[in-house]
Order: structure tokens, then C-alpha cells, then sequence
């Protein structure tokens, strides 16, 4: 077990910030946090990272294994911003992170080379541009080759080759059998890598599983055919369909993931109607995100 | 930064007790010359002075930014993620105030050496060292102004903010405190037991002596005596850290 969190809360006067979140992150996983802005997801990582005094709940890391400090030395962060020295060089401030975590062989140029940063690592911080922050903030979390990483939006300011970039440095440490934390708002992004999610709103955890688990319960099925109306009260009698919908000529059925589409087909020409369009779509993480985060809420 | 400070400190020392030379000599009612700066025994308390009013402000000031600065960038926050504790942090910090006022002390020392050297007629070795016991007075002053300015850059976080108020209080605050209420009600010794009262001190202003054994006549103590000053020093340094360590273990970054 790489990460349990027990109740654990944050206030700050009358807003609760984290409200009795518990959790359990084992070794190997990719977790994906997943919440809308405010919702307490850097709130609850700043927690069992130490920056942020908790209001109560407790939590720990790989199982009590180490101490807290000397755990936090095996685990790669980037949390909000990339936070460096401005007026010391790239490789100085892997240095001092080297230095803090006591790693005898930091590989600096080896971290820098991973993220691009190699040709400017003698460079000041401040003359840093946005991008470049950011992947010397991924080149920090990856010094003294942690067990874990915690990453808060990894590829914010990023161009689409950064995000790219950033999406196949996860894939790599993952595949290495390292565990991953990451907060994100890209949901496709976090469907892509993530082997497991966390919907969190207003501090309260709304959803957890695997992102198979979270999809797969519903699926879309798009159909047209001449005459909409007739083809709707078609559909209207199945039971594994929960809604239908109608959207640009054409409807938009949600219906339970394994009902076969070629059923729907079959359906529609016994009762002489012939569809002109059909697509079904499995539910993206989207979809299912903005649907938990609209429905439950305080 | 810095850089500057260690500059304006190397240049300022000596800089502001040969600017004496240009003080013209007083032939009434007695003949003093200027010499009494730069001679041994007296360049001391003069040097000392000077030192003292640079370590509140370029010291101070070096203890309130190099804590804020953490703070605005965010590196206090970063250094703990990456798995430096809380506890070891400050320990980081105060080693470095210690330490810069022990070079301060030396380079004060290395100043009144050189100059009174070159300007004292016939050294002798008891007049030379007749102040040596300021020396170590001058590091606790030097670390005292360093940890007062590093408590309100704990506290305040913020640099300008923090700069304002560690030279308010130095300035205007406690004087008022003191000078405007406490001596109301108490008109005695203990308004001087002020923690940057204490501080300042440790290192008197020259002929301080003179002033306060005038001021005893009058029946009004003006100086605290150095044993007292070291202790109340000590006291309220302590204080300081303790404040220091709570605010450093609680805060949230």
C-alpha cells in the first residue's frame, strides 16, 4: 500500500475545504484525482505532503514503513506551480533537491535530458519560459528516482507536444512499476493514463474505482431514421434504456452498456422503420465526470 | 542581493569611522581631537557603535528577506515536499544568522585592528584589548537583530510588510512602548528590559559611561548593565526561536 488517507478534513473557518476523505492508493496504480476548480483535490494532496496542516484525519505513506520526512524524500512532487530559486541555474536546483533528499547519484543531466531541458540547464530559473518550468518541475519530482509521484495538472502551459511529451514520461515511470498521483482537469488526458480515478466536489469524494468501472456502466447510442418520431416511440418501451434524447435530427439514447447495437437495429426494422444512422459511443470520462459532479451536490 | 549587503556592510564599517577624520578638532572648553576615534582603546566603542547601527539595519534586514523570500517563491514549500524537515529548515536558517554574524564580528574586529593600528602612536597591548569583551557582545547583538528580523518574516511572510514592521518596531513601537507607557507606571530600571533594547545594548553607544553615570545623579538609570543585557539578550533570542519553531511547525505553506 503506497498511500492511505483516514478522514481526513481541512477547514479554514467556515469553509471545509476537505471533508472526511478517506482513500487508499496501492503500489502500481495510476491514480487520476479528478474535480472541478475548488473542489479540494490540491487542498488534500498539500496534506499528505506536509505543506498543509490538516484539521483532523490522518493519513500515511507506504505503510508506516518510513518516517514522514524521509518518506516525502521517496516521493516526486509537482504541486501548483514549478517553485525554484530564480536566480540559481536549472542544475542548481536539482542540486539542492538532490541534496535535500540525500541521493548520492542525482543524474542530474540524465532528468534534464528526459525532460528536454539539457541545452539551457545553466541557465537562471527566472529566464525560464512557462513550458520550461513546467518540465523542470517534472526533472525535480523525477530526482532520486522516487517511488511515487504526485503530480497537481503536470501539463499546465504546456503546448501539445509538451502534453504529449509529459503523457509518455508518465506512461515510462509507470511501466518502471512506480506508483503515480495526478490531478488533472484533462479528462482525456487521465482517461489515456489513468488506471484508477477519484471524483472529488466541494471536499467530499463523489466517486472511486478504476476508470473501466466508472465508464462502463451506460453507453450512447446515436440513431436517425425518416421519421424520428415513430422511431422514438420505437424505442421508448425498452427497459435497458434509461433516456432518449433528441439533438440535430438525431436521438440520443442512453442505455445500458452491453445492450447490443445491432438489437436496436433489429428492433427498429421489425416495427418497418429503417435507421439511417447508428453509432454508439461507450460514455467518455467526460461525460461521466460532468454528469456525478451535476447531480450530487450539496 | 545578497552580494550587496555583504558590500554595503565591508564598506560602511570603516567607511563611517574614518568619515571621522573630516570632524574638525574642539579647542574649547578642552582640546579634543578626532584622534579619539581611531586610537586604541577608544576605537572600539566607536566601531562597536557603528556595528551596531549597520547590523540593525543591513542584518536585520538580511534576517527578514532571507525568510520571505522563501516564502514568496514558494522554495520553503518546495524543500519540504522534496522531504527536508520542518525542524531541520530552521536549524538551516538560524546556523546561517549565526554564522553571518560571527563573520560580521571578525570583520568588525579586522576594521578597529587595522585602523587603530595605523593610528595609535604607541600600542599597548592592554589598551588594545581592553574592549575585547564586546567581541562576543557584538555576535549576540548581530544575531539578536538577525533573529528578530527572521521571527517577522515568519510571521508576516510577506517582504515589504515584514521589512515595514521590523524597522516600525525598532524605530517607533517599542520606543513608545517603553518611553510612552511603561515608564507611567513604572519609572524605573525595567523600562530598559525590552527584548531590541536589550539587543541594542549589548554594544553601548561611546562614552555611554559618562551619560549614564550623569544621568545616576539625577537619579534616573539611562543603560542596563552589559551582565544584564546579555541575559535579557539571551532571554528574548530564546523567545524569539521558540516563537519561530511554533509558527514554523504550525503554519500551513
Amino acid at each position: 500500500m503506497v498511500l492511505s488517507i483516514n478522514n481526513l478534513s481541512k477547514q479554514y473557518g467556515h469553509l471545509k475545504a476537505v471533508d472526511q476523505l478517506s482513500l487508499t492508493i496501492e503500489k502500481g496504480m495510476i491514480f487520476g484525482f479528478l474535480g472541478p476548480n475548488g473542489s479540494g483535490k490540491t487542498t488534500t494532496l498539500g496534506m499528505v505532503l506536509d505543506i498543509i496542516r490538516p484539521t483532523s484525519g490522518t493519513y500515511e505513506w507506504f505503510a508506516g514503513k518510513y518516517e514522514p520526512d524521509e518518506a516525502r524524500k521517496r516521493i516526486g512532487t509537482l504541486l501548483e506551480t514549478p517553485n525554484f530559486f530564480p536566480y540559481m541555474s536549472a542544475a542548481d536546483n536539482l542540486k539542492i533537491i538532490a541534496h535535500i533528499r540525500k541521493v548520492s547519484k542525482p543524474g542530474i543531466e540524465e532528468h534534464l535530458e528526459t525532460v528536454g531541458l539539457l541545452s539551457r540547464k545553466d541557465s537562471k530559473f527566472k529566464t525560464y519560459s512557462l513550458g520550461m518550468k513546467q518540465r523542470l518541475a517534472i526533472a525535480a519530482a523525477l530526482v532520486g528516482d522516487p517511488e511515487v509521484l504526485v503530480f497537481d495538472e503536470p501539463t499546465n502551459g504546456l503546448d501539445p507536444q509538451g502534453i504529449a511529451e509529459v503523457r509518455d514520461i508518465i506512461q515510462q515511470v509507470a511501466d518502471s512499476g512506480k506508483s503515480i498521483i495526478m490531478a488533472s482537469h484533462i479528462l482525456n488526458e487521465v482517461e489515456k493514463i489513468c488506471s484508477h480515478v477519484a471524483i472529488i466536489k466541494q471536499g467530499n469524494l463523489l466517486a472511486t474505482g478504476t476508470v473501466g468501472s466508472i465508464i462502463s456502466d451506460e453507453a450512447t447510442i446515436e440513431v436517425s431514421a425518416d421519421n424520428l418520431e415513430a422511431l422514438r416511440r420505437v424505442f421508448e418501451g425498452i427497459p435497458e434504456l434509461s433516456n432518449i434524447e433528441t439533438k440535430d435530427k438525431l436521438l440520443i439514447l442512453s442505455i445500458t452498456a452491453d445492450f447490443p447495437a445491432s438489437s436496436l437495429n433489429k428492433i427498429a426494422m421489425d416495427k418497418g422503420i429503417v435507421l439511417s444512422h447508428l453509432n454508439k459511443k461507450s460514455k467518455s470520462l467526460e461525460a461521466e465526470f460532468l454528469e456525478i459532479t451535476a447531480t450530487k451536490t450539496n | 542581493m545578497f552580494l550587496i549587503f555583504v558590500l554595503f556592510y565591508t564598506i560602511l564599517l570603516p567607511g563611517i569611522l574614518l568619515a571621522g577624520k573630516n570632524i574638525p578638532d574642539i579647542d574649547n572648553p578642552v582640546r579634543i581631537t578626532n584622534d579619539i576615534l581611531f586610537m586604541f582603546p577608544t576605537i572600539w566603542t566607536f566601531i562597536g557603535y557603528i556595528g551596531n547601527w549597520l547590523a540593525f539595519f543591513l542584518l536585520g534586514y538580511l534576517g527578514v528577506v532571507m525568510v520571505t523570500t522563501e516564502y514568496q517563491n514558494k522554495t520553503f514549500r518546495q524543500s519540504i515536499m522534496s522531504g527536508i524537515s520542518r525542524a531541520d529548515y530552521l536549524r538551516a536558517k538560524l546556523i546561517f544568522a549565526a554564522g553571518i554574524s560571527l563573520i560580521a564580528t571578525f570583520y568588525m574586529i579586522l576594521c578597529g585592528l587595522i585602523i587603530g593600528f595605523l593610528n595609535t602612536d604607541v600600542v599597548i597591548a592592554s589598551k588594545l584589548w581592553a574592549h575585547a569583551a564586546m567581541f562576543p557582545r557584538f555576535w549576540l547583538m548581530c544575531f539578536g537583530y538577525m533573529s528578530f528580523g527572521m521571527l517577522v518574516g515568519f510571521l508576516i511572510k510577506r517582504t515589504a510588510l515584514s521589512l515595514m514592521l521590523y524597522l516600525g518596531y525598532i524605530a517607533m513601537i517599542e520606543p513608545i512602548l517603553r518611553w510612552g507607557f511603561h515608564r507611567k507606571f513604572f519609572s524605573n530600571e525595567s523600562m530598559h528590559f525590552y527584548p531590541i533594547n536589550s539587543i541594542e545594548e549589548l554594544v553601548q553607544p561611546p562614552y555611554g559611561n559618562i551619560i549614564s553615570d550623569f544621568a545616576e545623579k539625577e537619579g534616573f538609570s539611562f543603560y542596563i548593565t552589559y551582565t544584564q543585557s546579555v541575559i535579557l539578550a539571551i532571554l528574548y533570542i530564546g523567545i524569539f526561536i521558540f516563537l519561530m519553531k511554533r509558527r514554523v511547525n504550525k503554519s500551513d505553506l
